[in-house]
């Protein structure tokens, strides 16, 4: 974890980025099942597994699932037919891939936003997009915040007793009025605040959390010679109309060894802490 | 919550009484063929991709749907009943030579009348964004739906990839 946090903030944007494009835009079958388990082993090591996002997941899936086949009926082999339209196995199969991408895609989001953090991101954009970096960050802090105001407005409302059972519309509509208000008044603080304290000044002078050393271009060259070479041996696969035979690719392996290196950075670290404390 | 339980199976269960579930097997063998005097015949072919294939997908090139001689079906003698539209012909045509189709009935699509969105897995647009299936009776092109046109007597209805449709008016 803390491994991972010493790594410049640039470079690691760039690796997620270069990760989650190709991801998102080769849409080969293998790598996205690389790209499930080596986001899922991240996601264990940094600890931010939770049951909640799984249940939502496998909801997600099944939903996908149910619905591709209904909507296209390309494919050659049908499974039933549904109101004389056949439901085929390959767009079942899509469905579950892109399901299964999605997935994929959240999880990766989430490995991001836990290993750039709120200050790196602020320390990357303030130079070059100061506003829109602020705007962000507020757009993306509101909705935490919100839920957590809305809870705290709600139980001392209903501590005064104005929360009332039978006009459960008429209270939720207090409550929520309340909560908007106080939201509008605390954006436009942090603005005045941050206005306050120079930000977006000319003179104003920002703080360096990070200075680029040499294992931070060491992770650079990696990351953009493998993706580079994932790219240029890709395997084009198309699930419609017939699935195309999986062959074996260097590509595979290039995507495999550029999704699994923050884990064994962390695994890294971990074990060299283990091995001190033994020696000790 | 226990109404919104109810709700939610009713609604299930009020949508699938509605709609048929067949297997394989059953959709096959459910045939409304009544034998009549009036007979047509029926092809379908692609000679257009063949002679474009380059304009074709990689993904449909690549799986051999494509048949060799660039016919899905020659020459097949279809007995027509009464009052029967190309569009009901060819549904029943394409399910007895087992071969895939996937088009919008007049209910679905938005001008009241038939679309044929592909056969045999060929699709529209498959061949560059201006191809896709068009019909012919007698040799010409119609100028109606084929939901909307009458089977005759001795009638040859074509069905037809083009690969680039403003060619075809073109020509004419």
């Amino acid at each position: 974890m803390r491994e991972l946090k010493k790594i410049h903030p640039a470079v690691l944007g760039v690796y997620f980025v270069c990760v989650l494009g190709i991801l998102m835009f080769l849409n080969n079958p293998v790598i996205i099942l690389t790209s499930l388990f080596s986001g899922a082993l991240l996601i264990f090591l940094l600890k931010r597994f939770e049951l909640k996002s799984l249940v939502f997941s496998l909801v997600l899936l099944l939903l996908i699932c149910i619905s591709n086949p209904i909507v296209s009926h390309k494919g050659i082999t049908p499974l039933f037919y549904f109101n004389s339209k056949p439901i085929t196995f390959e767009s079942l199969i899509y469905g579950l891939f892109f399901a299964l991408m999605l997935i994929a895609v959240i999880v990766w989001c989430k490995a991001l936003n836990s290993v750039i953090g709120s200050d790196s991101f602020i320390y990357l954009f303030s130079k070059v997009l100061p506003k829109t970096a602020l705007i962000l960050k507020l757009s993306l802090r509101f909705i935490p915040l919100f839920k957590e105001q809305y809870h705290k407005t709600k139980n001392s409302v209903k501590v005064l007793g104005l929360y009332n059972g039978n006009k459960k519309i008429k209270s939720e509509i207090r409550v929520i009025n309340s909560v908007i208000a106080f939201m509008v008044e605390n954006s436009i603080e942090t603005a005045r605040s941050m206005n306050a304290r120079g930000y977006n000044n000319k003179n104003h002078s920002r703080y360096q959390i990070k200075k680029f050393e040499l294992s931070d271009f060491c992770f650079l060259a990696l990351t953009v010679v493998l993706s580079v070479f994932t790219v240029v041996f890709k395997k084009e696969f198309y699930f419609y109309p017939k699935f195309s035979t999986i062959n074996f690719s260097a590509c595979y392996i290039t995507f495999f060894a550029l999704s699994i290196i923050p884990a064994l950075i962390i695994l890294r670290g971990e074990l060299k802490w283990k091995f001190l404390i033994s020696k000790i | 919550m226990k109404k919104t339980v109810i709700l939610v199976f009713l609604m299930i269960f009020t949508l699938s009484s509605c709609t048929g579930f067949e297997s394989v097997k059953e959709y096959n063998k459910r045939n409304t063929t009544k034998k009549s005097n009036i007979t047509a015949t029926v092809s379908i072919d692609c000679k257009d991709v063949i002679k474009n294939i380059e304009t074709l997908d990689n993904s449909v090139k690549k799986s051999g749907i494509i048949p060799d001689n660039g016919y899905f079906l020659k020459d097949y003698k279809a007995s027509v009943s009464k009052n029967e539209t190309a569009y009901s012909l060819i549904l029943k045509v394409t399910k007895s030579n087992n071969i895939q189709i996937d088009c919008l009935s007049p209910e679905e699509s938005s001008y009241n009348t038939a679309y044929v969105k592909s056969i045999g897995n060929l699709y529209e647009k498959d061949c560059g964004k201006n191809s896709g299936w068009i019909f012919f009776v007698n040799g010409k092109s119609s100028q109606v739906g084929c939901s909307d046109y009458y089977v005759k007597n001795n009638d040859v209805i074509e069905f037809t990839y083009i690969c680039d449709i403003n060619k075809l008016y073109k020509k004419e």
